[in-house]
């Protein structure tokens, strides 16, 4: 009883401990519970222009919370980018995408690109007061590559010396070459030089982790928020589940000068209307919707009421084959069928249409996957898929030739309306039913098939549904993790992400991506990438639907809003709010 | 009476064991599991050793006898998806609000519902009772969703006489914070005044025929005598009997509000818990929601057997 | 029962003759023999008829009828009159008003709403019926077991149906709907899984008391066969009862249907019904209001109409109400 008493007592000042870094003073605490009735009042009186300067709070949207806090996890990216920081911030602004030092002052790196060694900052601190040292990104490295934790990102540091074998069980921790030679400096060596490990250092699992709170916490170490430190411009200081969130200022951040936002409010609101009463009544400063209300607010912007911040976006949707089995109709395994049901959507009719917003897709890599300092697409020239798709768009007795020379390939009756095509997807959002029937029409029409729609209602229905091999196409995509061509095409790699790639495998694709190994020349890389691309659309390895977009709605008084496509997705660690109510 | 209560509580032990058991072995037969989603990435290893950390590699009936006995002993366990959050967590955080939520929509829509129906039954077939008719058609016709929608659309967002969503928290968790109460304590409370308007206008048309009802104005009772003396306190019954049911369902049943108005209840915290498949949280929660239901049922009946002598003790009756 | 209605008439009666003197040119002599006496001069009026007749008489009632036949007519020819296929898309016009071409406007992927409306009103109205037929013939059977045996029998099919109505309705559906998939069939079983119950328990206390009423008593006693006591008395006595049950239970199902479709659970796309129609129009309620009204309207319509027929029947079988 008496230990249990004391445990419960030493959890106390180690929670009071862990907050002392956000709260400014003693009472907010409190203050951060008492309610979100007070926030909003701040937030009304603040629009009715009464307040003499303006409370530095922000309040925005977002539709779901995710529940997992281990930075090597990755699990929450957004969360993870604001209340932690790495060696680098991605950031974009008006001027496009780019690396600021974070945790690091300096970088040296070796002649050959093998060694990199970061001078990190003596004042950056954690939000219980505790330096940032090199033993916590250490600590960091080497967690994300024991074995014993199966992180998911640990291939991201694979190249670095004794990495891959510790992972694997073959070495152990100590032959890691990612070591804190002093308390402030932090060497990497590199079995080869790697170009693309710089945009990998802005992922979350790279970033530093306290060992001593790790431990403690053990195995709820990432699920339990209230258990952890922070690094980052904020702390999360309170979080109800499928409700709300409250980020504040981590006045031990190394830059919390330049920090100006007290507090951000996260509510979560399934609603859009809902979500657009709010923007319109300035519950919310920040707005991501989309459909109509994007439309709308786009007609605001124009106008000046509010701005608008669009951004490429590094993902991609497509629809993935089922190359296990050949789909419950088996006829996936045939390439000639996969190129007609590719090639017979009309991309700009079906976002004009369906979503209202993005890039029609040809190709796999977003354009805002940048290389060498470009855009990885413009440098390759026309997308992939194109040329063959612009032989037979809108021809439908083309692509009904082509679908039943496929089916001769198969030795199968080339009677159209006998085959059946299934296409399984979940959600039940407007934009999903208008798209699931967007498809079955369009195959239906242009290739005279049937098209059964196999829907099911949430995600573990749906991963039931694809392992049972219940379809023959499902809904799919690929949100990169970082900044280069690479991340994108590793996906088709046999077995490696087969989610997305419903089981692909080819030789000759594996072979290209092996040879990048190593491979440090910037033109011959850039040629493999196009090659290993083309490659996946002869093969016609998915169909690309389009590239996903980001567009913020801001209000005119928040100014100095960031954002970034490999970090946090919205960026506040500058921003701040000017003349609220004018 | 100590023997009849006696037999209904043992009957309820039973009830609610009944209860668990279906509800864990429904959540058993659902395809997949809470770690899915997790553990669809993991290597084959670890994959194997999140399965162990959560129990989930022992066999279903091995699990049934573990949940079951830990729940003897008042232990529902953890959520699989929420690290340390616990069913007797949740209660303590969210109870309250789903309750305020609840008792506020049932008292408006049980009085104002008894109004209308009262309303109705005495001028049957004026424009007031096809008023209430169509206005309880209405009422429970149009989806919740869409009410809630339409208010905040009008009174959040053009009048901004009502902030959009949100709930009063710490000291206001009861009592105050009004105003963020009252367009979802409106939204809710549309289906009781549909349900007991029709409820008390059909019970009082029944006991307006009764012989004791005729005794009464034969007797030279006033309309307002009899009205109030005879045919309300006898139709009452009907609305008595729902009454349990409207309470139980209080908690559950403000799914869709809590979700418009991002509401932290219990209501939508449950539908999250299904859809995960997040059996802990799940089995306790169907088992104390049920067990309310049960209480407030025996309560009645017991009532019910002190007030009206024709109600035996023993059976519980046809109704 | 019965005395009840003889007070009654008899009072009136009383009430009658009390006003005027009475003189023996008021009188006529019609007959004296036993015969006479007992021929019933009035023609015998069976208790449907006599319902019928009271109903007929019921202008709201009979208006919710009138509307009720009309919706089934629209239900069936509605989707043709325009003309418009219902499923396929027609992506330049979509999302337009109410027009001469398109009378409730045109969806997000430009199909007449007009043809969807009928269409969804359809499935709804068709789900409805199945889920009561399901409710009716389930519950009925169980409750008339229920009394039949009683005893421990009748108990724990007591406790059975106690544990299914303390299950949170929401639990049960989503449950129901994720172990059966996303269907037609699986929507049927989680509409009527709980419904039935209610049916079941009136069954069984309406037959136990029928059982020990004083008519089926003397009717055993005459020497009436079982069969012709189920026909002539339990039938006739329970079916009023449950053509009531009917008429609250298939306005019930098309809403709950319709609620059910928020939860994106029942019908899946392509299938449409008014719940699904309304759960599309909701999310565009800020820029296609009509696109939410035309569903909602016809769906209250048929609620409504549900109902006060249902009002009517109630009023026109139940003989205590009888003016």
């Amino acid at each position: 009883m008496k230990k249990k008493i004391l445990a419960l007592l030493l959890s106390g000042v180690m929670a009071a401990s862990v907050f002392a870094g956000c709260g400014g003073d003693s009472s907010s605490a409190a203050g951060d519970d008492s309610s979100s009735a007070e926030d909003s009042a701040a937030a009304d009186e603040g629009a009715s222009g009464s307040a003499e300067g303006d409370t530095q709070v922000l309040n925005i949207r977002t539709e779901s919370f995710g529940n997992n806090y281990d930075v090597q996890d990755m699990g929450w990216r957004w969360m993870m980018a604001a209340c932690y920081s790495g060696l680098y911030r991605n950031v974009a602004d008006e001027d496009g995408e780019h690396f600021i030092l974070d945790g690091a002052e300096s970088v040296d790196k070796s002649e050959d690109g093998t060694v990199y060694t970061f001078h990190l900052r003596q004042d950056a601190k954690w939000s219980d007061g505790e330096p940032v040292t090199a033993h916590d990104y250490e600590y960091g490295w080497k967690r994300l590559l024991n074995p014993e934790y199966a992180y998911d990102y640990a291939n991201f540091i694979f190249n670095v010396v004794g990495a891959e074998e510790y992972y694997n069980g073959e070495g152990s921790a100590d032959d890691v070459k990612a070591v804190a030679l002093d308390d402030y400096t932090f060497e990497v060596t590199l079995k080869e030089a790697d170009p693309t490990f710089e945009a990998k250092l802005v992922a979350t699992p790279l970033y530093p982790t306290r060992e001593d709170i790790a431990e403690a916490a053990g195995d709820q170490w990432g699920k339990d928020w209230s258990l952890c430190v922070y690094n980052g411009p904020f702390c999360m200081t309170n979080l109800v589940e499928d409700n709300e969130m409250t980020w504040t200022k981590n006045e031990y951040y190394w830059d919390a000068e330049n920090t100006h936002l007290d507090t951000i409010n996260w509510y979560l609101v399934s609603e859009d209307a809902t979500a657009a009463t709010m923007f319109d009544n300035g519950e919310l400063d920040v707005l991501q919707t989309s459909g109509d209300y994007s439309v709308k607010y786009q007609d605001e912007a124009d106008a000046g009421q509010i701005q608008l911040i669009t951004a490429d976006y590094p993902g991609t949707q497509s629809l993935a084959f089922d190359f296990a089995n050949g789909g419950s109709s088996g006829l996936m395994k045939n390439v000639k069928i996969r190129k007609a049901l590719a090639y017979s959507l009309n991309r700009e009719e079906m976002i004009e249409a369906v979503f209202g917003r993005y890039v029609p897709a040809y190709g796999f890599i977003s354009p805002a996957i940048t290389f060498d300092g470009t855009s990885y697409r413009e440098q390759v020239g026309e997308e992939p898929m194109k040329a063959e798709y612009e032989e037979y768009a809108g021809d439908p007795e083309k692509l009904q030739a082509l679908f039943q020379e496929g089916l001769e390939e198969l030795g199968m009756d080339t009677d159209l309306s006998k085959v059946t095509v299934t296409y399984l997807s979940y959600g039940s959002t407007v934009d999903d039913d208008s798209f699931r029937e967007y498809l079955q029409q369009t195959w239906q029409q242009n290739l005279g098939i049937n098209v059964e729609l196999n829907t099911v209602g949430d995600y573990s229905l749906f991963t039931a549904e694809r392992d049972a091999g219940n379809f023959d196409v499902y809904y799919s995509g690929w949100f990169s993790d970082y900044n280069d061509p690479l991340d994108y095409l590793t996906t088709f790699y046999t077995g490696k992400y087969t989610s997305v790639s419903g089981n692909y495998s080819n030789p000759e694709y594996d072979a290209l991506i092996d040879s990048l190994q190593g491979e440090n020349d910037n033109a011959k890389r850039l040629e493999i990438y196009k090659q290993a691309e083309q490659l996946l659309f002869d093969d016609c390895a998915m169909i690309p639907l389009y590239y996903s977009t980001k567009e913020y709605f801001l209000q005119n008084w928040v100014k100095d809003f960031r954002w970034s496509s490999f970090g946090a997705s919205q960026e506040f660690y500058i921003t701040y709010i000017e003349g609220r109510g004018n | 009476m100590a023997k009849y209560i006696f037999r209904r509580f043992i009957e309820m032990i039973l009830t609610l064991f009944i209860i668990a058991t279906a509800t864990f072995f429904l959540l058993e037969a659902v395809p997949g599991n809470p770690l899915t989603e997790r553990a669809e990435k993991l290597p084959a290893e670890s994959r194997e050793a999140l399965y162990a950390r959560y129990g989930l590699d022992k066999p279903v009936m091995e699990r049934y006898v573990t949940q079951m006995n830990n729940m003897l002993h008042g232990e529902f366990g953890e959520s699989f998806v929420y690290a340390g959050q616990t069913v007797s967590g949740l209660l303590h955080d969210r109870l309250p609000v789903s309750a305020r939520l609840g008792i506020q929509q049932m008292l408006l829509g049980v009085v104002a519902g008894l109004l209308l129906g009262i309303l109705a039954a005495l001028k049957r077939g004026t424009i007031a009772d096809y008023f209430v008719v169509g206005l309880s058609v209405l009422l429970i016709s149009i989806p919740h969703l869409v009410f809630g929608l339409l208010l905040q659309k009008v009174f959040a967002g053009t009048l901004q006489w009502f902030p959009t969503i949100g709930w009063p928290k710490g000291d206001q968790l009861w009592t105050g914070g009004w105003e963020y109460t009252v367009l979802p304590t409106l939204t809710g409370c549309f289906t009781y005044i549909a349900t007991y308007a029709r409820l008390l206008k059909s019970s009082m048309l029944d006991v307006v025929n009764q012989d004791y009802v005729l005794t009464a104005e034969s007797k030279g009772l006033s309309r307002a005598a009899v009205v109030r003396r005879h045919i309300l306190r006898n139709s009452f019954i009907p609305v008595m009997t729902q009454l349990p049911m409207s309470v139980a369902m209080c908690i559950t049943g403000s799914f869709f509000i809590e979700s418009i108005f991002s509401i932290p209840g219990i209501g939508q915290y449950y539908v999250t818990a299904v859809n995960n498949q997040d059996l802990s949280i799940v089995l306790g929660l169907t088992v104390l929601l049920s067990l309310l239901y049960i209480v407030v049922l025996f309560i009645t009946d017991v009532l019910y057997a002190v007030v009206d002598p024709r109600i035996s003790m023993p059976g519980s009756g046809s109704r | 029962m019965a005395d009840k209605n003889m007070a009654g008439s008899s009072r009136t009666q009383a009430a009658a003759a009390g006003t005027e003197k009475l003189t023996s040119d008021k009188f006529k002599i019609v007959g004296f023999t036993q015969e006479e006496a007992n021929k019933i001069d009035r023609p015998t009026i069976s208790y449907w008829q006599d319902a019928w007749r009271r109903l007929r008489k019921n202008p709201v009632a009979m208006g919710a009828l009138v509307v009720l036949a009309l919706l089934v007519v629209m239900v069936i020819i509605g989707p043709h009159i325009r003309g418009y296929d219902y499923i396929n898309m027609n992506v330049v016009e979509k999302n337009q008003g109410p027009s001469g071409k398109y009378w409730f406007g045109t969806d997000n992927l430009g199909r007449d709403l007009f043809s969807r409306v009928w269409v969804g009103a359809r499935a709804s109205v068709i789900i409805a019926l199945v889920a009561t037929a399901l409710k009716m013939i389930i519950g009925t059977l169980y409750g008339a077991a229920m009394a039949h045996f009683g005893g421990w029998v009748d108990d724990i099919m007591m406790r059975i149906i106690e544990v299914i109505n303390s299950l949170p309705n929401l639990l049960i559906t989503i449950l129901i709907m994720m172990i059966l998939g996303n269907n037609l069939f699986a929507l049927l079983v989680a509409l009527s899984i709980t419904a039935w119950c209610n049916t079941a328990r009136q069954t069984r206390g309406l037959i136990k008391q029928l059982k020990e009423s004083e008519y089926v008593y003397a009717a055993e006693v005459l020497g009436a066969s079982p069969m012709r006591i189920i026909l002539k008395h339990y039938v006739p006595n329970m079916i009023s009862i449950l053509l009531l049950d009917a008429s609250t239970a298939i306005p019930n199902f098309i809403f709950t249907e319709a609620g059910l479709s928020f939860l994106g659970i029942g019908l899946t796309s392509p299938e449409i019904s008014l719940g699904v129609l309304i759960a599309q129009g909701q999310q565009t309620l800020d820029f296609y209001p009509t696109q939410l009204l035309f569903p909602c309207v016809v769906l209250c319509v048929i609620v409504m109409a549900f109902n006060l027929l249902g009002d009517g029947l109630r009023d026109a079988l139940d003989p205590k109400l009888r003016k």
